[in-house]
């Protein structure tokens, strides 16, 4: 206790003239970037890193995760939900591999998370030691930058260089490797927090040109749609894309990593787009005369088949990362900046107006929608349970104020159609990649991050057996997540695509699942199941209600399907509301 | 339709980054007939590559911000047929 405490006054003063070790002078550098929480697995080649971190837990809560590929989910949600940046700490080859799958969905959905990897010595590398492995070239694809240190001197300049990359521009995952010599190693310790590389333009210079012409658009349009994604909240710009869509009375529509970004209630809220999105929101892609797409990259599952996408409408683009503009859909005005910053512009360039007209066919196609679908999803008679009616409660019970966790399946895209998100950063889920197994542990990390929100993880039977050994770090550190499996017994979508469109041939999507409850209960986390319409919606109040972590298991119709959707390789107006 | 890129780029001589540009094109099934690189003589923190590049107009402009927004690299310009990749070459003997 008393090193302890003799270090946590030592460390009150970072900067050390007399040598540290290179394991302490990364330990040091996280603090100095504010780091709070780390998620991470010890092991050989990153000992003396933990050896460090022992002696700084005061400063530094560190989760100790059941697998690498939790903790780095975990350093996801941590990040999503508090907008700041995800740490993880591995061990050597297979620790380093297992965050394979994590990084490429950081990398995918944007995510600013910064990898610390244990390695061999620096005179073992490449011989093929004991967990020797190729991390670099091995995620090289999956990063946004890596680096390998060989020196404890050079700790702490890659520590800041990092942290800097990760954040700013359009986030992303960062992987730093370091050999076990350097973290032996020792140096003077100084940190100087990066502000600027050679050639790395986080921040483009906005173009008023082409801002202006962007309003001019706007101003003329008679039919405009504005489709908001990620970069929305990762730019801040809420309160901006509020305000344009108020000024000029224009529809907004979420892509699915975009939900979040602009309050479900509003009126000029006209829902979610993309595959199983809303229909009105997909078929009128194809009837607006102006698509503003913000901070968004017109993913495939938004755009159905690109030639026969938004044809009849001029495009207006605004995108941080240059490299996704023209990369799928050609803009005629492509503003490249911030979400913030171009909105704020366009904002005094843009007249005031009104499209009645326009907005009333979206609540004609929300009409169609509802008859045909949600009312049915909503407010079933017969049967079991369905994923619509689930999610539609729990949206009521929360008021749509939740943090709602999302794994990767029909529930996804249920959630995503139903819950209906009034508060910025209250949606994560694996959008780009889509990994199953995802929202166990980013829920953690997202109720560590958010320690004042609730948590709801919302996951099918399928993805909740990939990471649930998870459930070990929820219990063991207390983390107030809120469990909620929705298990038809079945990979849902997958078996869905089957029935659809490989002839009902349901080739290995059935699974035969434990008892859930009881599993939970061996975890020492409350756990209740829900088989019947007429005990769901007490059951999911006493959930809500109950002290977290909380696990509620409903049993929900085995083969229902999501629609409306946009079949394979249609075009967005063909979605289908039934077949 | 498909014809001869000289692509070049110029960027921080660091660890992994030609394998960054490498994975761009192969990810994008870009043929890489020629590839030459180089550290600067004059600042080893610094260097070039110069690729041919077999692939179409509208893949050559999709390519190259994806190679730009990589952290360590300056700049990238490409242009059709490969005279400029042997003016290139031409330059890298000049500096030597």
């Amino acid at each position: 206790m008393q090193q302890k405490a003799a270090l946590q006054m030592k460390t009150d003063r970072l900067d050390s003239e007399l040598p540290i070790t290179g394991a302490e002078a990364l330990i040091r550098s996280l603090i100095a970037e504010s780091v709070d929480t780390i998620f991470g697995y010890p092991g050989g080649a990153i000992m003396p890193v933990y050896d460090a971190l022992y002696l700084y837990g005061q400063r530094l809560n560190h989760i100790l995760t059941r697998h690498e590929q939790g903790a780095i989910h975990a350093a996801q949600g941590y990040a999503r939900a508090s907008g700041k940046v995800g740490v993880v700490f591995v061990t050597s080859g297979p620790g380093a591999t297992n965050l394979v799958t994590g990084l490429a969905d950081a990398m995918i959905d944007s995510t600013p998370v910064v990898c610390i990897t244990g390695q061999v010595a620096s005179h073992l590398l490449g011989t093929d030691a004991f967990q020797e492995t190729d991390v670099m070239n091995i995620t090289i694809p999956v990063t946004k930058w890596s680096v390998q240190i060989t020196r404890a001197e050079d700790i702490p300049a890659a520590v800041a260089k990092a942290f800097y990359i990760a954040r700013t521009g359009r986030p992303g995952p960062v992987l730093i490797d370091i050999t076990k010599d350097a973290q032996f190693g020792k140096a003077p310790f100084h940190y100087e927090p990066c502000h600027g590389l050679r050639t790395y333009h986080p921040k483009p210079q906005l173009n008023m040109e082409a801002v202006r012409a962007a309003a001019e658009l706007i101003n003329q349009s008679a039919r405009p749609y504005i489709l908001a994604g990620q970069g929305v909240l990762l730019s801040g710009a809420v309160e901006a894309l509020k305000a344009l869509a108020e000024k000029a009375d224009i529809p907004v529509a979420n892509t699915l990593l975009g939900l979040s970004s602009f309050p479900a209630d509003h009126p000029l809220y006209v829902g979610f787009l993309g595959m199983h999105g809303n229909y009105s929101t997909n078929r009128n892609t194809n009837e607006c005369d102006l698509l503003i797409a913000v901070g968004m990259r017109f993913d495939d599952r938004v755009t159905g088949d690109v030639s026969k996408y938004a044809r009849q409408a001029k495009i207006i683009h605004i995108e941080l990362d240059e490299a996704e503009i023209n990369k799928i859909i050609k803009a005629d005005v492509a503003v490249h900046a911030d979400a913030k910053e171009a909105l704020e512009a366009l904002l005094p360039l843009v007249k005031p107006n009104r499209h009645s007209e326009w907005i009333a066919s979206f609540r004609r196609y929300q009409q169609e929608e509802f008859e045909k679908i949600v009312s049915k999803d909503w407010f079933p008679a017969t049967g079991l349970i369905k994923m619509g009616e689930v999610v539609h409660q729990l949206s009521e019970l929360t008021q749509g104020q939740a943090i709602i966790v999302t794994d990767v399946g029909q529930h996804q895209m249920v959630t995503s159609r139903y819950y209906a998100f009034k508060r910025p950063r209250t949606h994560i889920t694996s959008g780009g990649l889509g990994t199953m197994g995802f929202a166990l542990p980013a829920a953690m990390g997202a109720a560590l991050g958010a320690p004042h929100e609730q948590v709801i993880a919302i996951i099918g039977d399928g993805g909740f057996q990939m990471t649930l050994q998870e459930l070990g770090t929820i219990s063991q550190y207390h983390i107030p997540v809120k469990i909620l499996v929705l298990n038809n017994s079945f990979l849902g979508m997958v078996r869905q695509w089957q029935q659809l469109f490989h002839e009902s041939r349901y080739s290995f999507t059935e699974m035969v699942n434990p008892d859930f409850v009881k599993l939970l209960e061996a975890y020492g986390i409350p756990a209740a199941r829900v088989t019947e319409r007429d005990h769901l919606r007490d059951a999911l109040q006493e959930f809500l209600s109950a002290p977290a972590p909380r696990f509620l298991e409903v049993k929900v119709e085995k083969e229902d399907n999501v629609f409306p959707m946009v079949p394979a390789g249609a075009a967005v107006s063909d979605m289908i509301l039934e077949v | 339709m498909k014809k001869d890129f000289t692509f070049i780029v110029y960027a921080e001589n660091s660890f992994g980054i030609l394998n960054r540009m490498i994975n761009a094109f192969n990810r994008r099934r870009i043929r890489i007939r020629t590839l030459m690189a180089s550290e600067d003589e004059q600042n080893p923190h610094t260097g070039s590559a110069g690729f041919i590049l077999y692939t179409t107009e509208d893949m050559m402009r999709k390519v190259k911000p994806q190679i730009e927004k990589f952290i360590e690299v300056d700049h990238a310009h490409y242009e059709e047929g490969t005279a400029a990749f042997y003016q290139y070459l031409q330059q890298l003997s000049v500096e030597k």
